[in-house]
């Protein structure tokens, strides 16, 4: 569902990508790993439409994203994609609820639906009682916790994760990784970015960067 | 559209704060700016009234007129003028059968004129009260070219001084000639409290006039009209009038008049200057407001916000601040009216009060729209350049 094909990603110079090709399947949990600068963020980023690959293509469901403009391209993120990133990007002064609603708001959902839709995502990552609290005052995982209902609640049919644990402890992190994987479990197709390698034993593929270049693609039945 | 208010609602919690700083800034100014252009003309309305408190019996003015053409524009460029006096009557001379008209009291003529060439239906203000005694009156668009150019209309007392009646000829004359210069037709006879010596053709005593300047006993000819108003504070449209007329009244109160009109003036640019400062002022608020936001703006398009979406949105900021501030302004200058009035009452000889102009307030609301639709356009672009990467770049 999703093919890379040769990417290069440049920065006055410097490739943080080079020539990347991959296709990932629907339902596939795909780790990316790589020391620090290997491009996998980029990589990421890339393949949910926040970025724009120097050179090469990125397909999704048969269509080339390069050909879309920016307004197709943020509706492909609204609906297609979850995103969840190692900073949570929660808005502290909008409460929980308010959070997790926003991608459903942006996409123009009735404020029934939207609470409904915002609602059953909290309940899968049990925080339902915590709605009305200011995102602010949640504890880290709690946040990540938050941050995964509102990447899910639209019911996106692709997760991409980027070091959804890096700032939690192992506790907390297990607990994402494990709501990751029932996500998986339920059908989702998820990529996500880590530095730990035991998260990474937990996917089904393996894949390693380094300096811009994929260097291993492992599946894990 | 209701995705715009529902972020909206949610997004005024977060940036309330420095909105509502600005927005009271910009309600004081837009105070200043809805109350000045207000006053702007409520001090022309109180110089009125103080004008016609004073002068209640009506002012009037002296127009010097130099050519045949001013004359002719004078003589039909507005009903309040009259020529009442003529200065140098001791040059002219009406006579009948050898006696001169002579008013023993001032030497002078009240000589009323319709318009140049055709009576009008109106008579001179000055003359209402005529109420003809014998002969004829004119009638509505009386042609004087074609019969009524040697007509003239004279008051009873002049017709008993002369011992003259209607139909009659009577002759004008110029005393260092002694000729006769023109012979007319006493049309009428009339009478009434103030109304005048004599009522002819304007054009016909310009005529008179240009025949005495080619004489060799003048030096020119000078013919001043007196203008008058029944209300006196119709002096200072009049004035404006003759002005865009290319006449120059001559008047005491010009000076007056003149400084009504500036403070005016002054009123009504400091009023703008105000309320550009305003738009500035709201302005900042987007401006600020975006910036804070840049990284909220980001996330949304990383969201899936378009960039419509997210412009819409915070321009509904800057458009409910200029609502707000605007509302805010309005209200604070109903009540600040009378501190305002105060301060120019203190200035000036007369009393002004301050009112609300529904119409200036709509004319600056408007003007509020059309700055703030063109910002719109400078604020999209500012909008575009934040992009979805920006929410993931480092901090
Ligand atoms: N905007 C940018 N301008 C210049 N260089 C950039 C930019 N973004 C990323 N890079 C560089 O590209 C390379 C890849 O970055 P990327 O963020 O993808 O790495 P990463 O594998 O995610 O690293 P980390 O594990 O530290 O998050 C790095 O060397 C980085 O410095
Ligand atoms: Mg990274």
């Amino acid at each position: 569902m999703i093919d890379i094909r040769n990417i290069f990603k440049e920065y006055h110079g410097f490739f943080a990508l080079k020539d990347v090709s991959l296709t990932v399947e629907a339902g596939e949990f795909v780790a990316l790993v790589g020391a620090s600068g290997s491009g996998k963020s980029t990589l990421l980023n890339i393949i949910g439409q926040i970025d724009v690959p120097a050179k090469g293509e990125v397909v999704i469901d048969g269509v080339v994203t390069s050909a879309m403009n920016d307004n197709q391209k943020a509706g492909l993120r609204n609906k297609l994609f979850g995103f969840i990133f190692q900073s949570f990007y929660l808005e502290s002064k909008y409460s929980v609820l308010k959070n997790v609603e926003i991608p459903l708001i942006i996409r123009g959902l009735r404020a029934t639906e939207r609470k409904t839709l915002a609602v059953n995502a909290l309940e899968t990552v049990g925080l339902k009682d915590k709605a009305k609290n200011l995102a602010g005052t949640l504890s880290g995982g709690e946040m990540q916790r938050a941050a995964i209902a509102r990447a899910i609640a639209g019911n996106p049919q692709i997760i991409l994760a980027d070091e959804p644990c890096g700032n939690l402890d192992t506790v907390n992190g297990g607990v994402i990784l494990n709501l990751l994987k029932a996500l998986n479990d339920a059908g989702k197709t998820v990529i996500m970015v880590t530095h730990n390698s035991e998260h990474a034993m937990a996917a089904t593929r393996l894949i390693r960067l380094k300096d811009g270049e994929l260097v291993s693609d492992e599946k894990h039945p | 559209m209701k995705n715009i208010l529902d972020l909206f609602l949610t997004e005024i919690k977060s940036v309330y704060k420095q909105c509502i700083v600005f927005i009271l800034i910009a309600s004081l100014v837009f105070t200043l700016s809805i109350s000045l252009f207000c006053l702007s003309f409520d001090v022309i309305k109180g110089y009125k009234a103080y004008l016609d408190e004073m002068f209640a019996d009506g002012l009037s003015f002296e127009l010097n007129v130099k050519s045949f053409d001013d004359f002719l524009r004078a003589g039909g460029a507005a009903d309040y003028l009259k020529i009442d006096v003529w200065n140098f009557t001791d040059d002219v001379n009406f006579s009948f059968n050898g006696v001169i008209v002579s008013d023993e009291d001032s030497e002078e003529y009240s000589i009323f004129f319709g318009d140049a060439y055709v009576f009008r239906s109106a008579l001179p203000n000055a003359c209402r009260g005529a109420r003809l005694v014998s002969g004829r009156w004119w009638t509505d668009g009386d042609n004087l070219k074609q019969n009524g150019f040697y007509n003239i209309f004279i008051s009873s007392q002049t017709a008993e001084a002369l011992g003259i009646n209607a139909g009659e000829r009577l002759q004008m004359s110029f005393p260092y000639t002694n000729a006769a210069v023109a012979e007319l037709t006493v049309a009428g006879i009339y009478e009434g409290e103030d109304v005048g010596d004599f009522v002819c053709p304007a054009y016909f005593i310009y005529g008179i006039f240009e025949s005495v300047a080619a004489t060799d006993y003048t030096d020119g000819v000078y013919v001043y009209y007196y203008g008058e108003v029944a209300e006196a504070s119709d002096i200072f449209d009049a004035v404006s009038a003759l002005r865009r007329g290319g006449f120059k009244p001559e008047l005491f109160l010009l000076e007056e008049i003149d400084l009504v009109n500036a403070a005016r003036y002054i009123l009504i640019t400091i009023s703008v200057i105000s309320f550009l400062i305003t738009s500035f002022i709201l302005n900042n608020i987007v401006t600020i407001t975006v910036n804070a936001r840049q990284r909220f703006i980001a996330q949304l398009k990383l969201l899936g916000a378009k960039s419509s979406l997210v412009a819409a949105l915070y321009y509904s900021f800057l458009l409910f601040s200029f609502l707000a501030s605007f509302a805010l302004g309005s209200a604070l200058s109903v009540l600040l009216k009378n501190y305002y009035s105060g301060i120019v009452n203190t200035t000036l000889d007369f009393t002004v009060t301050l009112n609300m102009y529904p119409a200036v307030l709509l004319a600056l609301f408007l003007t509020g729209v059309v700055i703030l639709a063109v910002r719109f356009v400078l604020f999209g672009r500012k909008i575009n350049k934040i992009q979805p990467i920006d929410c993931v770049r480092s901090e």
